[in-house]
């Protein structure tokens, strides 16, 4: 048996190799401690480097850091009640000579490049002084004010409390710059100069577009719940889904979503809705390419209201794409799909067959899932996983046997635990793949949960913290390799569980700060229910504990 | 804490592009706004290079300076993490080299991860309470410029081989590579160094 490379290894570290290498890395690592153990130094490695080369200067230094740096940016001549606010002049210091014989060219020829170049800036100057720390300058004076660039500033106050003013003066003056100014994308990039050096930044035109408004995926939720608009490849919480209550007090999720969800749920479970409203049928194009047929359709919720960020993928192949903000999606189904697979946060995952028709577009409806009463479950099937795995432990079965076992439990448990199971019947040959959704999905992400089991195992036998933080290091593999759905939800979970474990066996500022991060993470995308409190309690505790162990 | 701030932080977090777009238009409390977002980050990154918090408060104090003034030409919409850190490594080694053309007392062993200058400023102590501390330090000394940044940046700073790619303007299997060999030799002027005690 060959031996995994230093690429390999360092690649599959970091979960940067190919599905088809990690699955090959994967499967060699199961059946070879001698890897494993390369694997396990190398991460050690990692781990102690990360030790040493970071340095907390603690929150107050943080608090007032960005004071500082405008109390910088003041004294290297930017002051806030100047009058020449342009960047060139005002800091020639920094960017000395070039910069200055720019400023020169732009006063004298008001021609040819110079125009572009002036145009540009005043664009920005106007934002400037908008902005309220530039003075009164008149747009018009501009020009000619460019020949003073280089005469010394007018006195400045430079005192702490003045550029804390300053900041808060903005906020209030200058809440929406962007909207009050020129539109920006008039702006075209004037020099090529790097700032220091090396710094090279592309030349030719560059357009400033306007911030990207918030997708407006769905209805407005009622009652004032709390919508946070984050990143687009996370399902859209939507109104009423028990998720979207992310304050809210955990009993009141399963009585919205028990009341709504299962009776729903009970009731097409296979279903294959026409989309009637045609609005996806315009994006129909089958193709060709390696027999692939593109499908398109859109994921909803019986509402009939979009579901963002919902992931869809062949059950047969694991492709996957995930749906737009208006819940449309266009998938490449290849010859052997017949299957789809749908799921997103919040909501219960739903196995499809597709139509015979290619040109039909596909409707998936999801059902919302009381979440809280899943992540009880959750909690308690991962115990017993552990426990399990304990007394096999004990009984002294294999590694080989171990492997295979918790392989198993891993592919089982993604139903038991995240609750997934859908009573529903198999009309179909996809019978396996209906009572475990997650066997549909790719095979890496089912590899990496394997994996990330038999560390958890590993680490649970050892109670050591460097094997919890190399079962958690697999399951932020996991989590990367499901990047979104519920599956990334659990696999954050115990991340953050992993993390906490190490710190509570092994604590150090490290172990504080990954576990807090982890936890933090988490809940970013956590659902209201038990876990999110689980994991705020750790964050209290750990914070504690933190602040306990600088005082050493 | 670290990441209890960075967990107020990331509560903040509005939008970026639209901070950007602000502070492109001399908005100062959007780019103030931007520094809160990603002060940890560029800390992280200088002390990781330079290992001595007051060099490290400098770099990133300057870095801020650096991309304020260059905000003007950077693209809406890119994300702001590796450019930030790009300036960050820049400056840092700049500064290493003016150092080395310039060698004053170095101050780096007096400062121990965790540990303020006053916590533990003889190195004798430093050195007889953690000598495998010491052998890595010097190892990683040790490495080229190149394998020192690439793993400040992906092992203290976390960052994914795209974004390790976008800052030092890398093809995505250069980072791979090059990440690989970096580790490869910091074990190995490990294994030699503990190997000769």
């Amino acid at each position: 048996m060959t031996h995994l490379t230093d690429r390999e290894l360092s690649a599959r570290l970091d979960d940067a190799l190919t599905p088809r290498e990690r699955e090959r890395v994967d499967t060699h690592l199961s059946s070879c401690a001698a890897c494993r153990d390369a694997l396990a130094a190398l991460a050690s490695q990692d781990r102690e480097l990360a030790a040493q080369r970071a340095h907390d200067p603690g929150e107050a230094y943080f608090e007032s850091f960005a004071a500082r740096v405008e109390n910088r940016l003041r004294a290297s001549g930017l002051a806030g009640a100047q009058a020449r606010p342009d960047r060139g002049g005002a800091w020639g210091w920094l960017h000395s000579p070039r910069a200055l014989a720019l400023v020169g060219v732009a006063a004298a020829l008001v021609v040819g490049a110079g125009v572009v170049m002036m145009t540009g800036r005043e664009v920005e100057m106007e934002n400037l002084h908008r902005s309220g720390w530039s003075g009164q300058a008149p747009r018009g004076a501009e020009r000619a004010d460019k020949k003073a660039e280089i005469a010394p500033a007018p006195p400045v106050d430079r005192s702490a409390p003045a550029a804390k003013d300053q900041l808060d003066r903005n906020k209030e003056t200058n809440a929406p710059p962007a909207a009050a100014g020129a539109p920006p994308t008039a702006r075209v990039q004037e020099v090529k100069r790097d700032q220091f050096g090396e710094e090279v930044l592309v030349p030719g035109e560059k357009r400033l577009v306007n911030p990207a408004p918030a997708p407006a995926a769905a209805p407005a939720p009622p009652e004032g719940t709390p919508v946070v608009v984050q990143k687009q490849r996370r399902a859209e919480p939507m109104a009423g889904a028990p998720q979207t209550a992310a304050g809210a007090q955990p009993s009141e999720s399963p009585k919205s979503a028990g009341a709504a969800a299962p009776s729903a749920a009970a009731a097409k479970p296979l279903e294959i809705q026409k989309n009637a409203e045609g609005v996806v049928s315009d994006r129909l194009a089958a193709r060709e390419g390696g027999g692939a047929v593109r499908r398109c359709g859109a994921v909803r919720d019986p509402a009939g209201r979009a579901i963002a960020g919902a992931q869809v993928i062949v059950a047969e192949t694991g492709t996957s794409v995930t749906s737009a903000a208006d819940g449309s999606f266009c998938i490449d189904v290849p010859p052997a799909g017949r299957t789809l697979l749908a799921m997103a946060v919040g909501f219960e995952s739903r196995i499809t067959s597709l139509a015979a028709n290619e040109r039909e577009s596909v409707a998936l409806t999801l059902n919302a899932v009381p979440v809280v009463g899943s992540g009880l479950a959750i909690r308690s099937g991962a115990t017993e996983d552990v426990a399990k795995l304990g007394t096999r432990e004990q009984a002294g079965s294999t590694m080989a046997a171990r492997e295979r076992d918790t392989s198993q439990q891993a592919v089982s448990g993604g139903t038991n635990v995240l609750g997934y199971a859908s009573g529903a019947a198999a009309p179909h040959a996809q019978a396996k793949a209906l009572v475990d959704p997650f066997a549909a999905a790719p095979d890496s992400v089912r590899t990496a949960v394997a994996m990330a089991r038999i560390l958890d195992g590993e680490a649970a036998q050892a109670n050591s913290a460097g094997r919890y933080e190399t079962a958690a290091l697999a399951w932020e593999h996991a989590q990367r390799m499901a990047a979104t759905g519920p599956l990334a939800n659990e696999a954050a979970y115990r991340v953050a569980e992993g993390r906490r474990r190490a710190w509570q066996l092994d604590p150090t500022r490290e172990r504080a700060a990954a576990a807090l991060g982890a936890a933090a993470a988490f809940l970013q995308h956590a659902p209201a229910g038990a876990r999110r409190d689980e994991a705020t309690r750790w964050l209290d505790s750990l914070e504690a504990g933190a602040a306990g162990a600088t005082q050493h | 804490m670290e990441s209890a701030g960075r967990r107020k932080d990331l509560l903040e977090a509005g939008d970026e592009a639209a901070l950007v777009v602000a502070a492109q238009g001399g908005d100062r409390a959007a780019f103030g706004r931007l520094v809160k977002l990603y002060q940890r980050a560029v800390y992280r990154v200088a002390y990781g290079i330079t290992r001595n918090a007051s060099d490290a408060d400098d770099l990133a104090q300057e870095t801020f300076v650096r991309a304020y003034q260059a905000i003007g030409r950077f693209r809406v919409g890119e994300p702001l993490h590796p450019w930030l850190a790009r300036i960050a490594v820049n400056l840092a080694f700049s500064l290493h080299r003016q150092r080395k053309r310039r060698p004053e007392t170095a101050l780096e062993p007096l400062v121990e991860a965790g540990h303020e200058f006053a916590g533990s400023d003889d190195p004798a102590e430093n050195v007889a309470r953690n000598e495998r501390d010491r052998h890595l330090n010097a190892a990683f000394e040790d490495l080229s410029e190149e394998h020192r940044t690439i793993l400040v940046l992906r092992v203290v700073e976390g960052m994914a081989y795209d974004e390790i790619a976008r800052t030092l303007r890398l093809p995505a299997g250069t980072v791979m590579s090059r990440l690989s060999r970096a580790r490869a030799e910091l074990k190995a002027r490990l294994k030699a160094r503990t190997g000769e005690s």
